[in-house]
């Protein structure tokens, strides 16, 4: 072999897996440590909180996942599961028919129409909140489910059209066509046809806005006033009392709500990437 | 199963089955699409003009008054506040701030991004695991992380600073969300840590939809990786990644929680970014007017630069 | 909701603005009679109290919400509301949480969206005491002065009814003041033969002995900790230091007086005690309350300012380890000034959206009352407004140290009392914290935000 066949032998079977490995190694190290962390506080007792060294607890306690779970706090995680999945089915609905309609039926103006959704996400939320709980207020739907899924539905609307238009987009004509000769109407191929096929758009859009419903704040907060209708994100910046700020607690009450979205994440992953891919071709 | 029903999308070059469908389509399609098309977007459109259009305009009304709530003005002002804008040194500050956090988190978020999806892109056996860990940062609520990095960033008890003094690279504790020099460039890091996730998994997707043999023609012909990946991914990505990198740059602009459940904006404004001085500015100085202001130059800097993204990548975006 | 009137400062307060829906004929006014406060059941002995005149509220049951901001410690709202629901069998109060003190913008953002909107989502409120102007300026506020008089008053510090009162008028019902002051671990004192400082000079000196001589047994020590983060609390530790050096933000006929020398000399002394004596660590850019507590009471601090609650903490085993260690004294003071406390704490006040105004102020008075201020002081450690409770036996016996430092409380300052006051906080956190990180020079950062405060205060 001459020097360069060596050097490419050398280069292709030990250097780049070596460098693969290292860069692998290292971006999961950078994403999961945090994590880590998180978990380890959430085991330490108090006074061991602010102290460095031991990194780990000693001993370790389940007290803050306790308190956290032997408390209302439950109520919380049953209210962002109500007004999550609710926006999620919502939104989903809506969005898909928007979505058919842009990507198969002749609409006039569809780019405008595309950034007129798009638009709704470039305003910041702060500055509407005041006029917004006016409205949520006139409709009597303060602390209601309803007040927070309304709001929400329509932040997400824009997520679900454009990554469902593509899909919908993406359906191959003849398909239609078929479904077409057999009799079906516009709406049944919309029904029978385009959603099956639509499947991976419709899981990808459903988890996306399910987290981000989950996660949302500042509605939550202002449009709410009791734990019955508060959500989990609201319910952690309740932990706080005066001003001590309980971090043992809240890295519990973190993990206890964070494992339910990796969990559902875990489940469909295999559909979320398929999803994602098409929502980025729009164009 | 031809390309054109893949759902991830058709190459560029697929001119001819799409002439060949249009070709095929019956004379008596029409009346009934067209109305059914408009009923099945009413509903959508109907809710986000119920919802936000109001709020929008009241928006971009009070942004012409001199409203204060603490002192009861309301009275029409014209371009006042927006000139009044250009001379805030603390509003030119936030917006320089957002325009630094936004580039920086996206450049970061792309790069290991892109780094995390090639690597997720081989086949190893424990993808689907490799997948869900990647995915934790996203999944956990911005308060929290907000919170989380807070507590590791923390100057006296924060273990980012444990191990910086355990492993000598420093003798000296850091001063990471004190010091006006760093802090903004922590909280980079801390919102690369949380949407890198998403990014990579974005890419991901892009990188599956380029097949494989166009890679297996490469090696034939003796390309390295290194051409591989210059002459055949990087432009068959770029539709994904510029979308990507747009969306992410609208996410990042309006970065809110991070800066506000850690810095406050602080230390010496250097952490201050356009949401956090509006949201000062409206509601802890009731100064509604003037914040309105804030928010309408937001939504326009932020329209502008989609409008420039598309119209530049338009048609490379319209071919996939 | 718009309404281009302030309150006259000249009429007299107990002049209605507006008609309530019950009577109140002052002609019935008793001078003695039944008092709301004495005989609530929540304590052992009622002592008598002033008499307070009787409300007259509404016959049939009428319900008021009631948003109580989160304390530490036990949540005292849940026996008060049960003992005034019994006292006063036809009122209703529905609670509305709020969220904790480190919460302050998030209260600030839920108040100023409900009031602003008028919605009557609740009838009483409580708020932090730099609020009362703003909310009272706005117009979101009822007065509860035709509901109260004189005699009612006269069981409050002055300085208590000043903190809610605006231009004149009052303007809410007192609850708790808190003060800043100087936490110290006695034991290091003693063990370098000092006392509590009572200057900074002396502060400073008994900071860099002692860091010295501790040095190699706990290196992670530091010397002076306080909160100087980009944050509402640094301008309650500026108001402290300012006083000390015998300045202050506002000077006597109401102007901005930040380019004095005193001023200068104040926040040259802070950007000293970090980069020049280095008693203070730089990290104190990054805090606030807690981040200042956690290492003083991990053993880690030799000094600490902060508010009362951290008392409490430094002695509860399961969250500090200098238990019995601890010792509280005035904050100290500087050259040409004297010991300053900053005056905080929450106050109740009521929603002029409110359908039930007298019932509203009968729940403000009696969370305002000598047996429930007893309560606070006893279980939350709440510093009163009223100095009978001090003198209660029960207070005395469990919390001696709100006894101890009650001088402190007595002679609070407030920060600016004005409408503009929040924008004149945000100017003065960017441009104090920008001197103590080292972003401007001191010179630089004084007559920057003096310019600032004379644009926000020359609006009126």
């Amino acid at each position: 072999m001459t020097g360069r066949q060596r050097l490419a032998y050398w280069q292709q079977r030990r250097i780049w897996p070596g460098l693969t490995v290292v860069a692998l190694v290292t971006l999961l190290a950078f994403i999961l440590t945090p994590f880590l962390w998180l978990i380890i506080t959430s085991l330490k007792p108090d006074n061991q909180l602010g102290q460095l060294p031991p990194i780990l607890p000693q001993p370790p306690t389940l007290a803050h996942y306790q308190n956290i779970l032997f408390s209302p706090f439950a109520h919380y995680i049953w209210n962002s599961c109500v007004v999550a999945t609710t926006t999620t089915l919502v939104s989903i609905a809506l969005g898909a028919a928007a979505a058919y309609a842009l990507g198969q039926l002749p609409i006039r103006g569809k780019i405008s129409v595309l950034v007129f959704f798009l638009a709704i996400s470039m305003f910041p939320p702060i500055s509407i909140v005041v006029p917004l709980f006016q409205f949520i207020q006139s409709a009597g739907l303060y602390n209601t489910y309803s007040g927070l899924v309304i709001p929400y539905i329509t932040f997400s609307l824009p997520l679900s059209v454009w990554v469902l238009t593509a899909f919908f987009r993406e359906m191959p004509r003849e398909v239609a066509e078929a479904a077409r000769m057999d009799g079906c109407g516009v709406l049944g191929t919309f029904w029978r046809i385009a959603i099956p096929l639509a499947v991976p758009g419709l899981f990808t859009t459903a988890i996306l806005t399910f987290i981000a419903a989950w996660n949302e704040f500042l509605f939550a907060f202002t449009f709410t006033n009791s734990i019955a209708h508060q959500t989990v994100t609201v319910g952690l910046s309740f932990l706080s009392s005066g001003y001590y700020i309980p971090w043992g607690d809240i890295c519990a009450a973190a993990v206890i709500v964070t494992l339910p979205l990796i969990l559902i994440v875990l489940i469909f992953q295999r559909y979320i990437i398929r999803g994602i891919t098409a929502g980025a071709l729009v164009g | 199963m031809n390309q054109s029903q893949s759902p991830v999308g058709t190459l560029p070059g697929s001119a001819a089955p799409l002439a060949s469908r249009m070709k095929r389509r019956p004379a008596w399609r029409g009346k009934e699409e067209h109305i059914v098309g408009y009923l099945l977007l009413l509903p959508a459109i109907v809710l986000v003009c119920a919802v936000t259009v109001f709020p929008l305009l009241r928006t971009f009304q009070v942004s012409f008054t001199n409203q204060v709530l603490a002192e009861q003005t309301s009275a029409y002002i014209g371009l006042q506040n927006y000139h009044l804008l250009t001379q805030d040194f603390f509003f030119k500050k936030a917006y320089e701030n957002t325009w630094t956090f936004s580039l920086w988190s996206l450049a970061g978020e792309t790069v290991l991004g892109l780094i995390l999806a090639l690597l997720m892109n081989r086949p190893w056996r424990f993808r689907g695991w490799l997948r869900a860990a990647v995915l934790i940062p996203w999944a956990v609520p911005d308060i929290v992380s907000a919170r989380l990095w807070t507590w590791i960033y923390d100057g006296t008890y924060g273990v980012l600073n444990f191990i910086v003094q355990s492993l000598h690279i420093s003798s000296q504790k850091v001063n990471w969300l004190g010091d006006p020099q760093i802090a903004l460039h922590a909280l980079i890091i801390a919102d690369v840590w949380k949407t890198t996730p998403f990014m990579a998994l974005l890419l991901l997707a892009g990188l599956q939809s380029i097949p494989a043999p166009l890679y297996e023609a490469a090696a034939v012909d003796g390309a390295s990786g290194l051409t591989a990946f210059r002459v055949i991914t990087l432009p068959l990505l770029t539709p994904v990644l510029v979308i990507a990198m747009l969306m992410r740059f609208l996410g990042a602009f309006q970065i809110f929680t991070l800066i506000f459940a850690s810095t406050e904006g602080g230390p010496a404004g250097s952490t201050e970014t356009m949401s956090t001085y509006t949201y000062k500015t409206m509601f802890s100085a009731t100064q509604f007017g003037y914040g309105a202001a804030m928010a309408v130059v937001l939504f326009a800097t932020l329209l502008l630069v989609t409008m420039v993204t598309l119209a530049i990548f338009g048609r490379r975006l319209n071919q996939a | 909701m718009v309404n281009n009137s302030l309150p006259d400062p000249a009429s007299a307060s107990v002049d209605s603005e507006e008609k309530s829906p019950t009577e109140i004929s002052r002609a019935t006014l008793l001078k003695t009679g039944a008092v709301l406060a004495a005989g609530i059941g929540l304590g052992a002995q009622a002592k008598p109290v002033s008499a307070s005149p009787a409300i007259q509220v509404s016959p049939s049951t009428v319900t008021i919400r009631f948003a109580g901001v989160k304390t530490n410690g036990t949540q005292p709202w849940p026996s008060l509301i049960a003992a005034f629901e019994k006292q006063n069998p036809t009122i209703k109060v529905e609670f509305i949480p709020m969220q904790s003190f480190s919460e302050s913008t998030s209260n600030h953002e839920f108040l100023v969206t409900n009031l602003a909107s008028g919605s009557g989502q609740m009838d009483v409120l409580t708020g932090d005491v730099i609020w009362v102007p703003e909310f009272y300026g706005a117009g979101w506020l009822l007065s509860p002065a035709q509901y109260m008089t004189k005699s009612d008053l006269v069981g409050y510090y002055p300085g208590a009814v000043n903190a809610v009162s605006y231009l004149g008028k009052l303007a809410g019902v007192p609850w708790y003041v808190d003060g800043g002051m100087l936490y110290y671990r006695k034991d290091l004192l003693s063990k370098y033969h000092f006392t509590a400082p009572t200057t900074y000079d002396q502060l400073v000196h008994q900071s860099q002995v002692i860091l010295q001589g501790e040095r190699s047994a706990n290196p992670n020590l530091m010397g002076f900790l306080w909160q100087a983060a980009q944050a509402e609390v640094l301008v309650c530790d500026w108001v402290e230091f300012l006083g000390a050096f015998g300045g202050s933000v506002l000077n006597a006929k109401g102007l901005p007086s930040m380019n004095t020398s005193q001023a200068t000399a104040a926040l040259t002394f802070l950007h000293d005690l970090i980069y020049k004596y280095k008693i203070s660590p730089p990290a104190v850019t990054s805090m606030v309350e807690e981040p200042s507590r956690i290492p003083f009471t991990q053993g880690n601090a030799i000094f600490l300012r902060n508010w009362s609650y951290v008392y409490g903490i430094a002695q509860d085993p399961t969250q500090s380890k200098v238990v019995g260690k601890v010792g509280v004294v005035p904050l100290p003071h500087g050259a040409g000034g004297h010991s300053t406390s900053n005056e905080g704490g929450f106050q109740y006040m009521i929603a002029k959206s409110t359908k039930h105004p007298a019932e509203s102020v009968v729940l403000a008075k009696f969370l305002s009352s000598l047996e429930s201020q007893v309560y606070f002081a006893t279980n939350n450690g709440f510093s009163p407004t009223r100095p009978a409770v001090l003198a209660d036996p029960r207070v005395q016996q469990a919390q001696p140290f709100l006894v101890k430092l009650r001088s402190i409380f007595e002679h609070l300052s407030p920060r600016p009392v004005s409408g503009k006051y929040p924008q004149m906080s945000l100017a003065l956190q960017a441009d104090l914290s920008a001197a103590l990180s080292n972003a401007l020079p001191v010179n630089q950062a004084l007559s920057d935000v003096q310019l600032r405060l004379e644009q926000i205060t020359g609006q009126i």
